[in-house]
């Protein structure tokens, strides 16, 4: 188990939205965890089951409804002006489009540079050129892109601008949002590798989110896994994948294809029925309950808890006690 | 022997740009057969979706399939079709399906009347109205669609992502095409249901014998789908075979690379992931000699001058790289390939 220090800390989390007609969407119902530095924890789950919300809502960007996250000890959406600006000065994001995310209208230096410039990290312009330079550098880029705009570069490229601009003020956490959901095969492999070696340097600690369940067990340490709002299961990459407890992981797991054809076919394929009921009206219970082949009275009432079944191995399945 | 339903030769498609010609596909030579599904893979800009357009006339200005080139379905030369002809044999013979199946869907029309468009368009005559609706209510439930009579009277954004997918492939089945393309038809979807969507692909062939080409980035995809794979790099074939041969034996260093920048779910390994440095190459100017040259670990002087024939390594596999010469030195090369060892 991980014995360094907590870094991020969430309990109970909820962020709902108003759905009109006094509902609401529970995007984020109840979600607890811990993060500890220098790890990764990856969170995945189908589109539309709030692992973008949760994350948001974990670094500030967005209120939250109930629940509380502590980063280093102090209550993420009660900070003072000045414990707020420091903060966005520790936690860094990275963006799923590349193409989005990026001013068109900046130079790439500007677009680096401007987080220094806030944070007052470079003593002269001197040493901010020094700094972004170094920047270029480490994500693999050079100097002459330094002057150059944004629509100049590929996909793959702009991603690493993006991960510049991150990194510009030595931030120690680091929230992917599907970062390399719209590149290219070959290019997210540039990226994952680009991201791993910069953690393992500068000893940061991330959130990865991403529905591509292959790329989050290569990057994380810990895995966290959302269905419609809820955490049903939390815990290391490599057991997750060898032992998958809930059975809406079970299924998520057998449906990712293999890329080996032998043994693509000797897999046991879960098909699972249906669709992800709407969030605005959950089923009361396990929110599974709808679609699960273990389904018994008990899940269609009682919600159930996400508990430690082995050590670091969470799960929130009634078939589980 | 093979059963052969297309037969592509020498396809080369440019768009004529203001900047200059664009050769999105140079000269590539492959076959489809009857009842197998063939994958075109390759990164965006490789030029296979170009190739599907090919092959359902739908190539349009500033685009143009060059002279010399040739597909034949059927035995008959397809770019020799009147647009009549393209009329009736787009949606009868082949059909496609898309990506995102809520732009594909007219939004504003009942799923009944999209599913039946198609077969009204194709009727001779002989089906009555009722027969088409009972067809469409028959395709609705080989899909797997629950209560297809209520479906029929549905609009395309009452219908979840997957039901839409499913929508979409009764739509493009209900003439009973030879020919299925499929342009990325689970990418927009989710896991779960992706895996629903390729167990109904793989039914309704074993059930309806159609060839399907199927157009994926998604290596995972293919080798659960593909009988046969065309890998694509810069509008040129780098390399085809039987699904197997591609995985197992790749000789071109960029299917070797695609196939190794994946991590795998099933096993173990936090190894660094094999990556493929620089960008794809310029098509309004396409390098002199192999196109992959300048992303290649492995190129040599010649792969810089000269394009690489494309040899043929026997039971339908092909590869296009000098290092399946035999004067080639392949030491470091990760890979098999026919060229000699030279310590």
């Amino acid at each position: 188990m991980n014995n360094r220090p907590i870094e991020l800390e969430v309990t109970n989390l909820c962020k709902y939205f108003d759905a009109g007609k006094k509902r609401k969407l529970k995007a984020v119902d109840d979600v607890s965890f811990v993060i500890h530095k220098g790890e990764t924890l990856g969170i995945v789950g189908e589109s539309g089951c709030g692992k973008t919300t949760c994350g948001k809502t974990c670094i500030g960007m967005l209120p939250k409804t109930a629940g509380m996250v502590k980063y280093k000890g102090k209550d993420v959406h009660s900070m003072s002006k000045k414990e707020r600006f420091d903060f966005t000065g520790k936690v860094q994001m990275i963006f799923q489009d590349p193409y989005a995310s990026l001013d068109p209208h900046q130079k790439v230096y500007d677009i680096i540079a401007e987080g220094i410039r806030i944070h007052k990290l470079a003593k002269n312009q001197a040493e901010e050129e020094r700094m972004v330079l170094e920047l270029l550098d480490m994500v693999g880029l050079n100097a002459e892109h330094a002057m150059r705009n944004v629509h100049e570069f590929s996909g793959g490229q702009r991603q690493r601008i993006g991960i510049a601009r991150a990194l510009a003020v030595d931030p120690e956490f680091l929230f992917c949002d599907e970062p390399i959901s719209a590149l290219d095969v070959s290019i997210q492999a540039q990226i994952i590798n680009l991201l791993m070696k910069l953690q393992k340097d500068r000893d940061l600690t991330m959130l990865f989110i991403a529905h591509d369940l292959s790329m989050v067990k290569h990057i994380s340490d810990r895995i966290g896994v959302m269905y419609l709002g809820n955490m049903v299961e939390l815990a290391p990459a490599a057991e997750l994948y060898k032992k998958p407890l809930h059975p809406y992981t079970e299924a998520l797991l057998s449906a990712v294809p293999i890329a080996d054809p032998r043994a693509s076919r000797e897999r046991r394929k879960i098909m699972l029925t249906g669709d992800v009921p709407s969030p605005v009206n959950p089923p009361a219970g396990c929110r599974f309950s709808g679609r699960c082949k273990y389904v018994t009275e008990q899940c269609m009432k009682v919600r159930p808890e996400l508990k430690e079944i082995e050590p670091g191995h969470f799960v929130a399945c009634h078939l589980h006690k | 022997m093979k059963n052969t339903l297309v037969d592509v030769k020498n396809l080369s498609v440019s768009y004529f740009t203001y900047a200059g010609e664009v050769q999105s596909v140079r000269g590539i030579s492959f076959s489809v057969e009857n009842g197998k599904t063939t994958a075109l893979v390759g990164e965006s800009g490789c030029g296979k979706s170009v190739t599907s357009k090919a092959l359902m006339g739908l190539i349009e200005k500033p685009g143009k399939i060059k002279e010399g080139s040739s597909i034949q379905f059927g035995g008959r030369e397809v770019l020799n079709f009147t647009e009549a002809e393209w009329q009736s044999f787009r949606g009868q013979e082949c059909s496609m399906i898309f990506q995102d199946a809520l732009v594909s869907l007219n939004p504003t029309m009942k799923i009944g009347r999209q599913i039946a468009e198609n077969l009204e368009n194709h009727n001779d005559g002989s089906l009555s109205a009722g027969q088409i609706r009972q067809r469409a209510i028959e395709m609705l439930e080989l899909v797997g669609i629950p209560d297809p009579d209520a479906c029929l009277e549905k609009y395309p954004h009452e219908l979840s992502g997957g039901m839409r997918q499913r929508v979409m492939i009764a739509t493009a089945m209900i003439t009973n095409p030879s020919l299925l393309i499929a342009d990325e038809p689970t990418t927009a979807l989710d896991v779960t249901i992706q895996a629903q969507i390729l167990e109904l692909m793989k039914d309704l062939q074993k059930k309806l014998g159609m060839g399907i080409i199927m157009i994926t980035h998604d290596l995972g995809v293919v080798a659960d789908m593909a009988d046969n794979i065309i890998v694509m790099y810069a509008g040129k074939i780098v390399e085809s075979g039987k699904n197997e041969d591609i995985f197992y034996d790749p000789r071109h260093p960029y299917t070797w690379a695609l196939m190794n920048s994946v991590p795998r779910l099933d096993l173990d390994n936090k190894e660094e992931l094999v990556t493929i440095e620089g960008t794809i190459p310029d098509m309004i100017h396409p390098p002199k000699g192999c196109a992959f040259c300048s992303r290649c670990p492995y190129a040599m002087n010649v792969c810089a001058e000269l394009i690489p024939e494309v040899t043929d390594l026997g039971d339908g596999h092909t590869v296009a790289c000098w290092l399946n010469d035999p004067r080639a030195d392949i030491s470091g090369v990760p890979f098999r390939t026919g060229g000699a060892h030279h310590e």
